[in-house]
């Protein structure tokens, strides 16, 4: 937290490194946490920049009651809903597509594996109803504590933390066939 | 599924990465961004300002009041902070507010402090005797040390509103009391400390990262005029714990030598410990010993 503010306190110096750095440390988990809500990479590149100019812009009157990641976190999530709430029938691009980090398999066949797990999961996270998505990938990819999660939400942390269990469970059922995505 | 990987793990791994070529533009984008909001921020600022000042006869007199008092009286006009022209608040002045609530919290504190005395050449002497100061709620202990010697013991006890100082000096065999108004002072490293957090959010200059006494620290740099009739020369310099976030090291330099206006003198507080492990009496006024006499050190030097 001392480090945010510390970094908070030169950007409002107009400190481009700093703004580098916070940029540099958060943007790839904040692209991650977008695409993973949109199924739309080109979007979610797009969300992640109008956060960080948001940021700059609010820098003077910005009070850090909370870690930057949180707040980066959030802001992308909000941004996120915002988009959803302007086009609610938006068509999004194939996450096939998307420059997602290639799976991590140790031989050709293993490799072969990992990809339709991975495309599967990414499927099945596509059809989870979208409040348990958002806690769980705020949960998993920005680390977020559940209370800072029910916080956002608006909720109480004890349904964030089912959200974020129903929406486990439903995923595994998913990636076992047991429900249709 | 076909692995056995835990579903939390196979999510960790479920990442996007924007391209470098994106990761630039977006880059770029922001810093424009950040050019436009310090173009623009103090130009509004001040127009409005200008706006509301110009509009009203009292706007009108109190500028030229003001236009006066500068250009006559050379006051020093700081409306948008310090010497970067940035105004700095924010989660420094809730840093500020964590830092006092700690203050609150200690019970005593010890550290050492040293002079240097800086010619005009830039030449400096550290000066031989330097001071431990022991702070506790209400009592003060100054052992005053030349080189490796104790020279002195000063105690500092309250008396209803005032201080009694009592002094055993070593070197000249002597012991007494004397009665002070008020507080230990500025003397008081807690009320220093203090006093720097309440002018953290008008540091002039962030002096970035360094590793002070084997501590990471942060460093923020005040002009001493901002909380007195002090000097431009004279500038404080603290050295903050990244971890504890409690100053390691202040330095006061281009402090003014009385009588001398060819030197300055620079004071170094350093070796703070804010959880000491004191003796119960150590700030009990300790026994002179029995060849010692009761007088003021002056009355000795004649």
């Amino acid at each position: 937290m001392f480090e945010d503010r510390r970094l908070l306190w030169r950007l409002k110096r107009g400190d481009k490194d700093a703004l580098r750095f916070i940029y540099e440390a958060y943007q790839s988990d904040l692209v991650t946490l977008a695409a993973n809500l949109l199924h739309d990479p080109a979007t979610a590149e797009d969300v992640v920049q109008d956060v960080f100019i948001g940021l700059v812009r609010s820098v003077p009157r910005l009070e850090l009651r909370r870690t930057l990641r949180a707040y980066l976190a959030t802001a992308v999530a909000n941004r996120v809903r915002d988009h959803y709430r302007r086009m609610p029938r938006a068509a999004a691009a194939p996450l096939e597509d998307a420059g997602h980090v290639p799976a991590r398999g140790d031989g050709p066949v293993q490799m072969v594996i990992d990809d339709e797990d991975m495309q599967k999961l990414r499927s099945a996270v596509a059809g989870l109803p979208y409040e348990q998505r958002e806690v769980i990938m705020l949960r998993v990819h920005t680390g977020l504590k559940f209370r800072e999660i029910a916080k956002h939400q608006n909720t109480s942390i004890k349904t964030a933390l089912s959200r974020y269990q129903y929406g486990l469970d439903k995923l595994r059922s998913m990636m076992d066939g047991e429900v249709s995505t | 599924m076909s692995t056995n990987e835990p579903l939390e793990s196979m999510l960790r791994r479920l990442r996007y990465q924007a391209a470098d070529e994106r990761r630039r533009k977006t880059l770029a984008n922001i810093f424009s961004a950040m050019d436009e909001s310090h173009e623009h921020a103090p130009t509004v600022h001040r127009a409005q300002i200008w706006r509301l000042t110009m509009n009203t006869r009292t706007g009108r007199l109190a500028l030229a009041v003001a236009v006066i008092l500068i250009v006559l009286g050379g006051v020093t006009f700081w409306p948008f902070g310090g010497k970067n022209g940035r105004w700095v608040g924010g989660s420094l002045a809730a840093w500020a507010q964590e830092l006092q609530a700690t203050l609150d919290t200690i019970k005593a504190v010890t550290c050492r402090e040293r002079s240097v005395l800086v010619a005009a050449d830039g030449s400096q002497r550290m000066s031989s005797p330097w001071d431990r100061f022991y702070v506790s709620s209400d009592s003060y202990r100054r052992d005053i040390y030349d080189g490796n010697t104790l020279r002195e013991i000063q105690v500092y006890v309250p008396d209803g509103n005032d201080m009694v100082q009592h002094y055993l000096r070593f070197d000249l065999k002597c012991y007494g009391a004397l009665r002070h108004k008020g507080r230990f002072g500025v003397q008081d490293p807690i009320e220093r400390i203090r006093q720097y957090a309440e002018l953290l959010h008008k540091a002039d200059q962030f002096l970035g990262e360094q590793v002070v006494d084997g501590h990471k620290c942060v460093g923020f740099e005040i002009s001493a005029s901002r909380y007195g009739s002090n000097p431009e020369t004279w500038l404080d310099r603290i050295w903050f714990d990244e971890e504890t976030r409690l100053p390691v090291r202040i330095e006061e330099s281009g402090r003014p030598v009385m009588g001398d206006s060819t030197r300055t003198f620079t004071t170094i507080q350093d070796q703070f410990d804010y959880a000491p492990q004191l003796p119960a009496d150590s700030f009990i006024p300790q026994q002179p010993p029995a060849d010692f006499v009761n007088a003021h050190p002056d009355e000795l030097r004649k």
